[in-house]
């Protein structure tokens, strides 16, 4: 593995999240300003979904697109240690987001 | 009890968050010790509640906070992905049995860690934690220049700051960041700048499981977000002319009356 390649995964994660904090802080910007949203507690997925109010939809895509980062980073990650041939941390890294996938399963239960 | 749509839907989860961001920058942690706290002493919500919107507002910062330090190669990738594989863990497994405790035991937990945070502030930073300031970073081709030690006892550790977190809506970062300074040989800005990457794959966690089972409102949770990303740009930027002495002082003061009042909460009937 060249220190090259080695440095460009933790440039690729930034960039990731930085792409993913902009996108994500201007919809809920979005959806903050527009009139017609809820206060209360919603689901995410139903919230950005089309039977909700455009405000709790953009309010709603934003937090998504927030929480899907450290995923996101996880995907990217994982994938560059595949390609290294670190098996081992590849590995662990897709039990995290088997572990996370599992989360969201027991909790939508 | 009000209803944050009463309160300024707009207004007060953007400044709580700002608050919660400024200072979490500046004193290196999520800043979810602060935003729950805020949240259901002054913006009235309950307990739960604010601990789902506090984890949106940990993951903020963590995003925003990360990526600057990713840049930089501050970043103990691989020894954040190894901790964290039992942090997420223990972060579900907290998100999950929330609804199982009782409130007031939920507020007499996070008083606690919250006093006791207040208090590790207040204490004079240690020797050896002043002089691994001094360290390396991580070299430029990711190879650590340290090698961290004790990984059980950081596994053991994160397991339970993901607990925490699951529980009480914090990053955990009050409780990585001594393990590492002080038992795994981490130096302090890369400590700093790993918990800062961690807290938000463990407060994601967490969040996960209060999004699917929708407990989190959300026009305050992007109040609070939005104001936890500004509050940390600035915190970043005003860093240099606060004294952190001062600032601890402070934010320690806060804390300790947040779980006065968080224990005043508890004893009351709900």
């Amino acid at each position: 593995m060249s220190p090259f390649r080695a440095a460009t995964l933790p440039k690729r994660m930034a960039r990731a999240s930085r792409t993913l904090v902009v996108t994500g802080a201007a919809f809920m910007a979005a959806g903050l300003v527009m009139p017609g949203g809820t206060t209360a507690p919603a689901r995410l997925i139903s919230a950005a979904g089309e039977a909700s109010p455009l405000a709790d939809r953009l309010a709603a895509t934003g937090i998504l697109l927030l929480l899907a980062g450290p995923a996101v980073g996880l995907i990217i990650a994982g994938g560059e240690f595949f390609r290294r041939g670190d098996r081992r941390m590849a590995l662990l890294v897709f039990c995290e987001l088997l572990l996370l996938a599992l989360g969201a399963a027991l909790g939508s239960r | 009890m009000p209803h944050p749509s009463a309160l300024g839907p707009l207004l007060l989860p953007l400044l709580i968050g700002a608050a919660g961001g400024f200072i979490g920058s500046l004193i290196g942690l999520g800043g979810g010790i602060l935003i729950v706290p805020l949240l259901t002493l002054s913006a009235g919500l309950p307990l739960r509640t604010s601990v789902a919107i506090s984890l949106i507002g940990v993951v903020a910062t963590s995003m925003a906070g990360s990526s600057r330090y990713l840049r930089r190669g501050l970043v103990d990738v691989r020894l954040a992905l190894t901790l964290e594989s039992v942090s997420i863990a223990g972060a579900i497994a907290g998100s999950l049995v929330i609804p199982f405790v009782p409130v007031h035991a939920l507020a007499l937990l996070f008083a606690a860690v919250v006093a006791i945070s207040a208090l590790h502030l207040l204490l004079p930073p240690r020797a050896d934690v002043v002089s691994a300031e001094d360290t390396l970073p991580p070299k430029i081709d990711g190879s650590p220049a340290y090698t961290a030690k004790s990984i059980p006892f950081g596994l053991t550790v994160s397991a339970g700051a993901g607990i925490l977190s699951g529980l009480l809506g914090i990053g955990g970062g009050i409780v990585k960041i001594p393990a590492m300074i002080l038992r795994m040989g981490v130096p302090t800005r890369v400590a700093l700048a790993t918990s800062n990457y961690m807290i938000g794959l463990t407060a994601g966690a967490s969040a996960l499981v209060f999004a699917v089972r929708g407990e989190i409102p959300l026009r305050p949770a992007a109040g609070v977000a939005l104001g936890v990303l500004a509050g940390a740009t600035l915190g970043a930027r005003t860093s240099r002319h606060i004294t952190a002495a001062l600032l601890r002082r402070i934010v320690a003061l806060v804390l300790l009356w947040a779980a006065y009042q968080l224990v005043v909460k508890a004893g009351k009937p709900a």
